[in-house]
């Protein structure tokens, strides 16, 4: 249930950089050190700064990750970091598991229990990969 | 003419900000007893002082000379940049920084005020493309 809604926005067939700056959140980018990405909440506005040395499908995927927090989580909502390793507090699973329904849209449902997994190692560089081989991966197939 | 209210907010100003008198006065490029003099209601600046004083604190004259009760505007809407100790102050209020448990480190502490700066300007530039709608 928690994640009908990512997989609606998935269907647009964006990524989720091009997908939260359609939601009208901000997303840039800064040189950390040791944070991957963080929401935050200035107001009104939402903000998603993702750390701009990671490689693109990283980038995607804590971009929707912490769009997973503005949307699963918006009463505590102001900031989140993302650590080197993910905590694993159950906001932190779920929103790596929205992340990956994201990604992957109607394709998710053929690794449910991959996917869960996954998100509750919470390893950043595994997870990235994992979500944009498939996703890549059952594009070649008809 | 002797303002109270514009002495006692000055002084709390700067003190928000973190700033010496020292440091205030060289950035109005006057004397630290000048300075002091406006604080203590011993002296009075002119408009051009004043609004040169409003401009660095990032406040408005209207509130600094007591014709308006709140300087509203947080940190992330005002044109001047934050200082540290505001931002400090911000991450301190932030309940879910506890997070990781221990306190922040340095590093994680030194990520936070990098991308609340990167906010700030994004706002900032925001804000001014949308006084001037001209352009592409």
């Amino acid at each position: 249930m928690l994640y009908k809604e990512a997989r609606e926005l998935a269907k647009s067939g964006e990524k989720p950089l091009d997908i939260a700056r359609s939601l009208g959140i901000k997303v840039l980018f800064a040189p950390f050190r040791k944070i991957k990405g963080l929401a935050m909440s200035l107001g009104d506005k939402k903000i998603i700064i993702i750390d701009n040395g990671l490689l693109e499908a990283e980038q995607q995927f804590v971009c929707g990750h912490e769009l997973g927090h503005f949307l699963l989580h918006p009463s505590t909502n102001f900031v989140f970091v993302l650590h080197n390793t993910f905590s694993y507090s159950k906001q932190e699973y779920q929103a790596n598991r929205f992340s990956c329904e994201l990604i992957l849209g109607e394709k998710a449902e053929n690794y449910k229990c991959m996917i869960t997994e996954m998100a509750a190692s919470g390893k950043l560089d595994q997870l990235s990969r994992f979500v944009s081989e498939i996703s890549s991966m059952d594009e070649e197939i008809p | 003419m002797r303002n109270e209210k514009f002495a006692k907010r000055l002084k709390e100003e700067r003190e928000k900000k973190g700033w010496t008198q020292e440091h205030m006065a060289k950035l109005l490029n006057i004397k630290i007893g000048t300075l002091s003099g406006y604080e203590r209601n011993y002296r009075t600046p002119d408009l051009e002082m004043a609004s040169k004083i409003a401009k660095v604190l990032g406040v408005s004259v209207d509130y600094l000379l007591g014709l308006k009760d709140n300087e509203a505007a947080p940190w992330w809407e005002k044109d001047t940049p934050p200082a540290d100790i505001e931002l400090d102050k911000f991450i301190r209020e932030q309940p879910n920084l506890r997070i990781f448990g221990d306190p922040l480190d340095e590093e994680v502490r030194d990520d936070i005020m990098l991308a609340l700066r990167a906010a700030w300007e994004a706002l900032k530039k925001e804000r001014a493309a949308s006084k001037q709608p001209k352009g592409k």
